[in-house]
């Protein structure tokens, strides 16, 4: 067959069949890989340089473990694959096999297999597949299925090369469907075959399974399809399933031919510690043991590290005042942007910890024990155990965690939308405790090794799983959840992370988090800055601003205005009393205020005003915290009681800017932002306040 | 009533017969529940899911899912 010289080629294949870490592999790219299901929940797409001249453009279809689509993200497989037309339709598909459970990812690859779509098959995973005790014949499975085998390792790398040579010059050959669905029915197949200008059996029959959601038919003939489908009493459900008895017919005949399986010992040991892992009892003992201990990490191992950088970011800043002549660059630089980024950045040794810690337990497949261990506990909320993912970890956003708001009234759905989604939300929390809590408790040690600093996360991480899981059973009380859910899952094995993947993993997210962070910071630290240095009074009571605007003579003072004067002062003066009884001072209030827009702005935005009252602003970040006095607590820095009112504040305070966007871009409605603003704030200034009071 | 996998003991087999009517029948198809297979109770935990050996691999399932697997006695 001739190439083109930019082939597009799509991989496809089960979820935890190793898909993604094949797209890393050929693309380059670090794609979010995990190891528990449905990690990849959009299609993505990379080039990969194939040989000297062919560059092929890939495409990462979501994993899926039939063609029959359960969800809107595994549509965009029948979507693309059912419709030759279709512009993402590849040249190459490549189905990657997991080699331990073959005969389950056969399923779907006679089903791409008799679409027609060239398929060549790549076999991930033969260690586990041989640890497991099955021994595969290669060439058997390339006689039996028709097409070509390649074995692959997805996450070393092995086998790549030969998969590239094998995509660059496909054999393509015709040959019959491994299960024919034409005597399913037959009548009808040939009907849509003729009216549609199809040749291929299974094509039509996929029509008429799943053409009424595609996106690439127009309504016309969706309205042909339907009355195609009555006039011959289409019964969807029983084809199904009679295609599914009769494609597993044929896969037992092949693997009959292709593996034996042979007993070992090592699936039972397996066995024995998934046991454990999710026993009711000790699997939750296990869990919480294992937060205690990676809370404790993050800490500790980070502690030394941030003071370093803390030191170092002092060091730049007290350089840069020196270096740079006195006037409104060097203020702005010095006591405006520095301080505020080096309130985030120092807290970067705990956040790479976190981040680490995060991609290690999803790389090891733990989170898929965690699932299965919390599903009974978590419906009663009318939760599922898939929902505790995104409670824990942050990279399984897109997984919506509200199952149970897919009702049928609007009103309900939504009110739930105001109210409930913002709680059980993932939205980054942890992250942020970690910076606060680093900030502001003590760094004590009890008994030689638990610290405080990773209790009060601990604390805090229970507080808002509660809060999320709670705010849930109300929702499910408002809305009847009618709809079935099911659990039905297959554990993925337990595999050792490559380390390679994990630092990859962990430096994107920081990545991430950073960018994002810089973004918001340096406008706010700006504005703060701007009214932290102009009052009201203005040009008469600081003529040394006015002087410097006429461009005359010597711009700032050493000491800027007294930020008791500022717009920033009169501002803080009002929003004292509101945030008094939280046990905020009004630098507090100011900086809650300004992290509206994201809740990392707050420590920013803390440091840039206290850095304005001193003469140098060289003070290292945490000493600055450190030497601070709590108005409402007797001369020791901020109370706990008012650092776990600021927690908690957290917990449901709204990164509104975020949450804004969002609305904004589904529905046009202003009413309900202002609501769920209104309400949030309320929620978290109550329970901010009830803290607080029980502390104090 | 029919016996179901949900009446397994922990280390008994069994052989599929017929899934009742359940929005996740074809789910349990899919992922190699066919009819006439042998199934064995791996594991279950107190309510909570049961880990069923099906045609080589560990499937977890609630017990209102296990329940809808009949077995041919």
């Amino acid at each position: 067959m001739p190439v083109k010289s930019n082939p597009k080629i799509a991989l496809i294949g089960n979820p935890n069949s190793g898909k993604s870490s094949l797209f890393n592999q050929l693309t380059g790219l670090s794609q979010k890989v995990g190891n528990f299901p449905g990690v990849t929940v959009e299609k993505r797409s990379g080039t990969c340089q194939l040989d000297e001249y062919i560059t092929a453009k890939i495409i990462d279809l979501p994993g899926t473990y039939s063609i029959y689509a359960r969800s809107p993200q595994e549509r965009v497989a029948v979507d693309i694959l059912g419709h030759p037309a279709h512009e993402y339709f590849p040249d190459i598909l490549v189905f990657i096999a997991d080699a331990a459970n073959l005969k389950r990812n056969l399923l779907l690859f006679t089903q791409v297999k008799d679409l027609g779509v060239p398929v060549v098959m790549a076999l991930n995973m033969l260690d586990l597949a041989s640890q497991a005790g099955i021994q595969l014949d290669i060439e058997q499975l390339h006689q039996e299925l028709n097409v070509q085998v390649v074995p692959i390792n997805a996450r070393s790398g092995e086998g790549l090369a030969d998969l590239k040579y094998i995509l660059a010059n496909p054999v393509k050959k015709l040959c019959q469907p491994l299960y024919d669905v034409e005597p399913i029915a037959p009548k009808l197949i040939s009907a849509v075959k003729e009216k549609f200008d199809i040749q291929n059996n299974y094509q039509a029959y996929q029509l008429l399974q799943q053409g009424e959601h595609s996106t690439q038919l127009p309504q016309a003939e969706k309205k042909d399809l339907q009355e195609l489908k009555e006039k011959h009493h289409f019964r969807a459900s029983d084809f199904q399933s009679k295609e599914t008895i009769g494609r597993y017919k044929v896969i037992n005949n092949v693997l009959e031919k292709a593996s034996t399986q042979s007993h070992t010992g090592l699936r039972r040991v397996f066995s024995k510690v998934d046991q454990w892992l999710t026993h009711p009892a000790w699997g939750y003992a296990f869990f919480i043991g294992l937060l205690l201990v990676l809370f404790q990490l993050i800490f500790a191992l980070g502690n030394y590290p941030m003071h370093l950088l803390d030191q170092g970011f002092a060091w730049l800043t007290h350089q840069l005042h020196e270096l740079l002549p006195t006037g409104m660059v060097n203020s702005v630089l010095t006591r405006g942007i520095l301080p505020a980024l080096a309130g985030i950045f120092v807290f970067i040794p705990q956040l790479l910890v976190f981040f680490t810690i995060v991609a290690l337990l999803e790389e090891s497949g733990y989170m898929s024990r965690v699932i299965l261990l919390m599903d009974k506990f978590m419906r009663k909320f009318g939760l599922t155990g898939r929902s505790a993912v995104p409670l824990i970890s942050n990279a399984a956003c897109g997984v919506p965690a509200l199952i149970a708001c897919r009702d049928e009234s609007s009103w309900r759905q939504k009110l739930s939308s105001i109210f409930i989604t913002p709680l059980v939300n993932c939205s980054n929390r942890l992250p942020v405790y970690i910076i606060l809590i680093a900030l502001f408790i003590p760094y004590q040690t009890y008994a030689g090794i638990i610290n405080l600093q990773g209790l009060v996360l601990l604390a805090m991480y229970f507080f808002s799983f509660f809060a999320a899981i709670l705010s849930s059973w109300v929702l499910k009380l408002v809305v009847k959840n009618r709809e079935q859910d099911y659990l039905l899952m297959e554990l993925p094995y337990f595999t050792v992370p490559y380390w390679k993947d994990i630092l990859k993993i962990a430096k994107s997210s920081l990545l991430g988090f950073s960018l994002q962070a810089a973004r918001t910071v340096i406008p706010v630290s700006i504005i703060f800055w701007v009214l932290l240095n102009f009052g009201p009074a203005g040009p008469t009571e600081n003529p040394a601003v006015f002087q410097g605007e006429m461009g005359i003579g010597q711009f700032f003072h050493e000491t800027p205005t007294d930020p008791a004067n500022s717009y920033a002062g009169e501002l803080a003066r009002l929003i004292e009393p509101i945030v008094r009884p939280l046990g905020f001072d009004g630098p507090i209030g100011l900086a809650v205020l300004s992290s509206f827009v994201a809740r990392e702005v707050f420590v920013g935005s803390l440091a840039t005003i206290y850095s304005q009252q001193e003469d140098v602003p060289t003070h290292s970040i945490i000493q600055r915290i450190e030497s601070i006095v709590n108005p409402h607590s007797d001369g020791t820095p901020y109370a706990l009681a008012t650092v776990l009112s600021l927690l908690v504040f957290y917990t449901f305070a709204m990164q509104y800017f975020n949450i804004l966007g969002l609305l904004v871009k589904h529905k046009t409605s202003w009413w309900a932002p202002m609501l769920q603003l209104v309400y949030m704030t309320g929620l978290a200034y109550l329970s901010a306040f009830a803290v607080y009071n029980v502390f104090s | 009533m029919h016996k179901s996998v949900a009446d397994l003991k922990v280390g008994e087999k069994g052989i599929l017969g017929k899934i009742s009517q359940a929005s996740w029948a074809l789910q349990l198809l899919e992922l190699g529940c066919l009819p006439g297979t042998e199934v064995s109770l791996n594991y279950k935990m107190l309510g909570g899911p049961f880990c069923i050996d099906v045609c080589g691999h560990k499937l977890f399932l609630r017990t209102e899912e296990a329940q809808t697997l009949s077995l041919i006695e």
